[in-house]
């Protein structure tokens, strides 16, 4: 059923998505007290993604990488800064805004929590075609299960739980229900490092293949320099909310110039008993 | 100068060192000792007759992939599996016997004498109470320490987990914190306690390399100096080469190899470990990805063949008869009738 395909007809999905000069703080400890201190989770960040390439964010625990995430897929609200798809401003661009938000769709790291265990995965997969009326309703069915057939999931795993699926295969339930809105930006809070290195690597194969498929532009969050070598066309590196260093992964690797890239390349755990780094004491 | 990992095989400029191995008054007498244990979950078996024992000052690594078992492993060593589970077999800390082991008992083992980090932790945390009331109340179920030494411990264990603000961090409430620094206070209260044995499942997986590189230096650091045990469960392997002193690959619930960490990574005689061995992401690669074909299985009832068969290159018909019994060879043990050729 050509209908029932996502992205029937389009050529390319990708967009353009540009994030410029955005600001996020946060008040910590008990809203009550006065004398709560104020953290600056995301500090005057801009970058660019071409459509249908690839960023890679990695930084520092707390550095705000998730902060970042989270105010391009509209969860939270900058303090200050633009976010546009396609130059459309989403967070100021009022009903227009609005229309391109949808665009942007989050994978996150842990597909356990984000997933309500209570909802078949069959229903999962089709909330969002449902709410935005992307077809008609007699053409969910076939469009979920096209869905979760390029997603890897067989058609019976539709009519269970998530709680019944391993945590490769719930991510696979996450990615197929995010792609089932039609997206043209992905972007992925470390959805592979809660998964074992085999289903890991599964993974980022359906992600590669999606995105050859349908020109979809990747924002991945990550903390392994090892996977963002091998998936992305640049990479930015944050720390303290701030970007320190960004370029060619290859570059970065290679090259890094700021301390906490240098750290973070020498820290790679070698996968080589017989190459054990000192302690860092 | 730059050590750019999995791809410069020497080492010349001399800055890795090797860790000392066990020292001769750790070693002796196993802290845990875990014999034949099953666990079953209705129909499913997690868990087929697993042993393996672990000393004082050891650090034992488990790997495997998701569904292999690891957890359930776990969780059944201190008795925290949902009332569901049955569980068969043996589990000893210094002799005595945990399985069938009163609640009172276990509770008290659990953070004073176990310490235990588990997967899904970061969801565990109270929501509604600030991180430094959860640490404290650690130390208080294992005899009182006044608040203010409690957070000043806390405090300190923090910082040695490289949290940059510690202070703030004890006061925050658990959604005001980043992934990763949710998961270092998990650490911080398995560790608060001084705990002889430490079951750390999947604890640096929300971290990155220089924050995991200081988690695993104060695992380390805490073997070393007091002689504790530690289990690593993790699917880094990256991890396992750089920690651990003895590995156990599990796969479909049972003990697939045994062996010392050298063993396993240069000379790997289960087929299952070589293809693990062979999917992991190195620095410096590019491009491809190499996945194991075909997807983890789910034992149901007992197991009567070996769990690898439908997945492994070298099957032959006898793989199916049953499952391969444990087979030592030097210093390795493997459950596999057609074994990867010994290169040693
Ligand atoms: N809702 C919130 N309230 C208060 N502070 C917050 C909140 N969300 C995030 N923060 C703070 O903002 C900073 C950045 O957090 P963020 O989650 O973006 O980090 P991250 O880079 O994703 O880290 P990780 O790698 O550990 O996931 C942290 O200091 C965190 O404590
Ligand atoms: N509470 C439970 N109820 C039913 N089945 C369970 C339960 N917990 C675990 N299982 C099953 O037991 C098997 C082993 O699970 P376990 O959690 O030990 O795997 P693991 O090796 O820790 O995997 P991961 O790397 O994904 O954490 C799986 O098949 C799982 O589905
Ligand atoms: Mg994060
Ligand atoms: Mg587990």
């Amino acid at each position: 059923m050509i209908a029932a395909q996502p992205y029937a007809g389009r050529e390319r999905a990708g967009a353009l998505l540009e994030v410029r000069n955005l600001c996020k703080s946060f008040r910590v400890g008990s809203e009550t007290f006065t004398r709560a201190a104020l953290v600056k989770a995301v500090d005057d960040v801009t970058f660019r993604i071409e459509p249908g390439s690839t960023m890679g964010l990695v930084g520092e625990s707390g550095s705000g990488k998730s902060t970042v995430a989270r105010m391009i897929t509209r969860l939270i609200r900058p303090d200050s800064g633009e976010i546009l798809i396609d130059g459309q401003d989403i967070v100021t661009g009022g009903a227009a805004g609005k229309r391109f938000a949808r665009l942007v769709q989050i994978v996150f790291q842990d597909p356990t929590s984000s997933l309500n265990p209570r909802w078949k995965v069959g229903d999962l997969i089709g909330e969002g075609v449902l709410v935005h009326r992307l077809c008609p309703r007699s053409e969910i069915r076939n469009r979920v299960v096209a869905l979760a057939g390029r997603c890897g999931l067989d058609v019976d795993s539709l009519d269970r739980f998530p709680h019944e699926f391993s945590g490769g295969q719930r991510q696979r339930i996450a990615i197929a229900r995010a792609l089932a809105v039609e997206p043209s930006v992905l972007v992925l809070d470390e959805p592979v490092s809660a998964l074992d290195v085999s289903v890991q690597a599964q993974i980022l194969v359906l992600l590669q293949e999606l995105q050859a498929a349908f020109g979809l532009t990747y924002l991945l969050i990550a903390h392994d320099l090892a996977v963002v070598e091998r998936f992305c066309s640049h990479v930015a590196v944050m720390r303290l909310g701030r970007i320190v260093e960004a370029g060619l992964p290859r570059d970065i690797h290679e090259n890094p110039k700021d301390p906490y890239t240098r750290s973070l390349v020498e820290a790679h755990p070698v996968p080589d008993p017989h190459r054990r780094k000192a302690m860092t004491a | 100068m730059l050590a750019l990992d999995g791809t410069q095989r020497s080492d010349p400029a001399g800055t890795e060192t090797q860790r000392p191995g066990l020292t001769p008054q750790h070693a002796g007498a196993p802290l845990i000792e875990v014999s034949d244990l099953s666990v079953r979950f209705g129909a499913v078996t997690a868990v087929s007759s697993v042993s393996f024992s672990v000393a004082k000052g050891e650090v034992f690594g488990v790997v495997g992939e998701s569904g292999a078992g690891k957890s359930a492993t776990a969780r059944a060593i201190i008795g925290l599996l949902p009332p569901t589970a049955k569980i068969a077999g043996s589990v000893r800390y210094k002799g005595e016997e945990l399985v069938g082991a009163s609640k009172a008992r276990l509770r008290q083992a659990r953070g004073a004498q176990i310490g235990y980090v588990f997967q899904d932790a970061l969801t565990a945390l109270d929501p509604v109470r600030t991180i430094g009331a959860q640490l404290v109340e650690v130390l208080n179920v294992h005899g009182h320490v006044s608040r203010r030494d409690g957070l000043e411990r806390a405090a300190d264990l923090l910082a040695e987990l490289k949290i940059n603000d510690p202070v703030r961090t004890l006061k925050a409430y658990p959604h005001q914190l980043s992934g990763g620094m949710r998961q270092r206070a998990v650490i911080a209260a398995a560790l608060i306690a001084n705990p002889e044995l430490i079951i750390a499942d999947e604890v640096t997986s929300a971290l990155d390399v220089t924050v995991q590189r200081k988690v695993l230096d104060l695992l380390l650091g805490v073997c070393a100096a007091r002689g504790a045990g530690v289990i690593l469960i993790t699917h880094d392997l990256g991890v396992v080469a750089q920690t651990s002193d003895r590995v156990a690959v599990l796969y479909g619930g049972i003990v697939a190899e045994e062996a010392d960490v050298f063993s396993l990574f240069d000379n790997p005689r289960h087929p299952y470990s070589g293809a693990l061995l062979n999917s992991m992401p190195r620095l410096g690669d590019q491009g491809v990805f190499e996945p194991i074909p075909g997807s983890a299985i789910q034992v149901f009832g007992d197991l009567r063949a070996c769990p690898f068969a439908d997945r492994c290159a070298r099957v032959a018909d006898d793989c199916r008869a049953g499952v391969p019994a444990p087979f030592k060879e030097g210093g390795t043990t493997y459950r596999c009738l057609h074994p990867l050729e010994d290169t040693a």
